[in-house]
C-alpha cells in the first residue's frame, strides 16, 4: 500500500472515531430536547442537570448504542410516564388541534380579508387598493371590547392553574426545597440533616433548623447548624443569614459587641439592606455599644425597607422613639 | 349580521374555550396523571440487593403480591411511612405478599443509615437502583411513590405521597382479593382551579 493509501486509511479511521459518537450523541440531544424533565418546570432532559434527567439522557444514549430507533426510545418513555412527558404533543389524535388551531386561524383571517374585499367590490364602492379598510368606529369599541374581555378571561383562567403539589409528594426530590419546617419536629430535622451531611441541597433544612433553635434562645446548638452552613459553599442569602445570627448570638451570648457587630456587617455585605440584620445591628450598637443616636440612624433605616412586617415596623419604631430620646437599651 | 361578524364571535368563543381548556387541562401537575402502567406488566428488572450480597429478580416474585416503594434518605414524607412499609411488610409476609423498597436518586450508606434510624423489616427487600432505570422503567416524578403489582405482575395501583398504615393494609387487602385498588393521589391535590 502506498502512503497516500496508508494516509488516507489513517483519516478514515480518525473520521470514523470522531465522527461517530458526535452522530449519536447529536441524535441522543435530539431525542432529549423533545423530553420533559419530570422533575423540572418545563426543562428538557437535555437541558436539565437533575440526576433524574441525566438518568434519562443515559438511558436513551445507551439505547441508540442497542441500535432502538428514535421513536422506540421515545416510546418506551412515554410508556411509563404517559404523553406529558412530550415538550410538543403530538400531531395526532386528541391534540392534533393544537396543530391545526393556527393553521385554522389563518386561513379564517384571509378568508375574511377575501370576503371583506369581495363584499366592497359588488357594492360598487371604490376599490380597496384605493381606500383603506377603516372599520367604523361603532365596530371598533365592539371588537376592542371583545379583545379585551377575551383577554380579561384569559388571564383570570390561566392565572388560576399555579398549582402546588401537595406537601406530601417531593416532586424535586430534595428535602431543602419547598418543604414545611413548621410540620417536622427537631429531632426529625437532625437526622435528616446528619443523613445528608454531604449534600449542599440540605443547607435549606439546616437554617430553618438553626433559625428554629435561634429564635427559641438555644444559641448552642444554633451556632454549630450555623457554622456548617458557612463551611458548605453555601449561596450568598444563606451565607448573609447565618452570619447575622451568629453575630448577635456571640453578642448576646458572650457579650462580644465588636465581633459581632463584624460578623452582622459580613452579612449586609451580602445582602445589602437586609431589614432583620439592619435591626440586629441596631440593637447591638445600642446596647453593646451604648451608641443611641447611631443605633437611631440605623432604626430609621430600617423603617424605610418596604413591605416590612408591622409587627417588625411598631417594634422597630418603638425602639426608634426611645432611641432619639437617649434612652439606654431595654 | 354578516359572516365576517359571526366568524369574529367564533374567534372569540375559541379564544374562550382554549382559556379554559389550558387553564383546567395543562394546569394538571404532569406527576399526578394516572399512571400509564396501571393495568400493565409491572417493571421487573433485576437489581442490586442493598447490603451488597447480590442481586435480586423482581420477576422472582411472581405468584406473590408485591408492594414496591421508592424512597431514599432526603425525602422526609419517606421518614413518615417507613415505620408503616416495615409494619405491612411483617404482617403481611405470610399472605405472599412482598414489600420491596428501591433506593432512588440516593447513596447505600445513606439509605441503610436511614432504614437503621426508622425502621427495617427482614421480610422486606431492599434494592439499589444504579442509574434509575428501575424509577424510570416505574416512570416515577417524585417520591414517595408506591406501586401495587398483584400475583400475576400486572400493576394494579399506585399511592403517590406518604402511605399509612390505613391505606397499605386496605390496597393489599383489595389485592389479595382480586381488586384493583388504582391510583391513589394521598394528602391534598390540586386538580383544577377550583380546588
Amino acid at each position: 500500500m502506498s502512503w497516500v493509501g496508508l494516509a488516507l486509511l489513517a483519516l478514515g479511521l480518525m473520521a470514523a472515531v470522531l465522527m461517530g459518537p458526535t452522530a449519536s450523541e447529536d441524535r441522543a440531544l435530539a431525542i432529549g430536547a423533545r423530553i420533559r424533565c419530570p422533575v423540572c418546570q418545563g426543562d428538557s432532559i437535555a437541558d436539565s442537570p437533575s440526576e433524574s434527567a441525566r438518568n434519562m439522557m443515559d438511558l436513551v444514549r445507551a439505547r441508540i448504542d442497542e441500535g432502538h430507533s428514535d421513536d422506540e426510545i421515545i416510546a418506551e418513555l412515554l410508556s411509563s410516564y404517559t404523553g406529558a412527558l412530550l415538550l410538543d404533543p403530538p400531531a395526532a389524535g386528541a391534540t392534533l388541534w393544537l396543530w391545526l388551531a393556527p393553521l385554522a386561524a389563518l386561513v379564517t383571517g384571509l378568508w375574511m380579508i377575501r370576503r371583506r374585499f369581495h363584499e366592497q367590490a359588488s357594492s360598487g364602492r371604490p376599490s380597496p387598493t384605493t381606500t383603506t379598510l377603516s372599520p367604523t368606529p361603532s365596530r371598533w369599541i365592539l371588537g376592542s371590547g371583545l379583545l379585551v374581555l377575551a383577554g380579561a378571561i384569559t388571564i383570570a383562567t390561566v392565572g388560576q392553574f399555579r398549582q402546588a403539589r401537595p406537601d406530601n409528594q417531593n416532586l424535586a426530590g430534595i428535602a431543602g426545597e419547598g418543604f414545611d419546617p413548621d410540620a417536622v419536629s427537631n429531632e426529625t430535622m437532625e437526622a435528616v440533616i446528619a443523613a445528608n451531611l454531604e449534600n449542599p441541597s440540605i443547607n435549606g433544612m439546616r437554617l430553618a433548623l438553626a433559625n428554629r433553635y435561634f429564635e427559641e434562645g438555644d444559641y448552642q446548638k444554633a451556632f454549630g447548624h450555623y457554622q456548617a452552613v458557612l463551611d458548605s459553599e453555601p449561596a450568598a442569602a444563606e451565607a448573609a443569614a447565618a452570619y447575622t445570627r451568629l453575630g448577635w448570638m456571640v453578642y448576646d451570648g458572650n457579650g462580644e459587641t465588636e465581633l459581632g457587630l463584624e460578623l452582622i456587617d459580613r452579612g449586609l455585605a451580602l445582602v445589602p439592606g437586609d431589614a432583620f440584620a439592619l435591626y440586629l445591628k441596631g440593637r447591638v450598637t445600642w446596647c453593646g455599644k451604648a451608641d443611641p443616636d447611631a443605633a437611631a440612624e440605623i432604626f430609621d433605616r430600617v423603617l424605610t425597607t418596604p413591605n416590612l412586617d408591622p409587627n417588625v415596623r411598631t417594634r422597630v419604631s418603638t425602639d426608634l422613639e426611645s432611641a432619639q430620646a437617649g434612652a439606654s437599651c431595654p | 349580521m354578516t359572516s365576517v361578524r359571526w366568524a369574529a364571535i367564533a374567534a372569540v368563543v375559541a379564544s374562550v374555550i382554549l382559556a379554559v381548556i389550558f387553564s383546567t387541562r395543562f394546569g394538571r401537575d404532569p406527576g399526578l396523571v394516572p399512571s400509564p402502567l396501571l393495568g400493565q406488566p409491572a417493571p421487573s428488572p433485576t437489581l442490586p440487593l442493598l447490603d451488597g450480597s447480590g442481586d435480586f429478580d423482581l420477576a422472582s416474585l411472581r405468584g406473590r403480591v408485591v408492594v414496591v416503594n421508592f424512597f431514599a434518605s432526603w425525602c422526609l414524607p419517606c421518614r413518615e411511612e417507613q415505620d408503616d412499609l416495615s409494619a405491612a411488610a411483617e404482617a403481611f409476609a405470610e399472605r405472599e405478599v412482598t414489600v420491596v423498597e428501591i433506593v432512588y436518586q440516593d447513596t447505600a450508606e445513606a439509605a441503610i443509615s436511614f432504614l437503621q434510624e426508622t425502621a427495617v423489616s427482614e421480610e422486606a427487600v431492599y434494592l439499589l437502583d444504579p442509574g434509575g432505570r428501575a424509577a424510570i422503567a416505574y416512570g416515577v416524578f417524585g417520591i414517595p411513590e408506591t406501586f401495587f403489582i398483584d400475583p400475576g405482575g400486572t400493576v394494579v395501583g399506585k399511592a403517590i405521597g406518604a402511605t399509612d398504615a390505613l391505606v397499605l393494609g386496605s390496597s393489599i387487602d383489595a389485592v389479595l382479593e382480586g381488586e384493583k385498588p388504582g391510583q391513589q393521589v394521598l394528602g391534598e391535590t390540586f386538580d383544577g382551579p377550583a380546588s
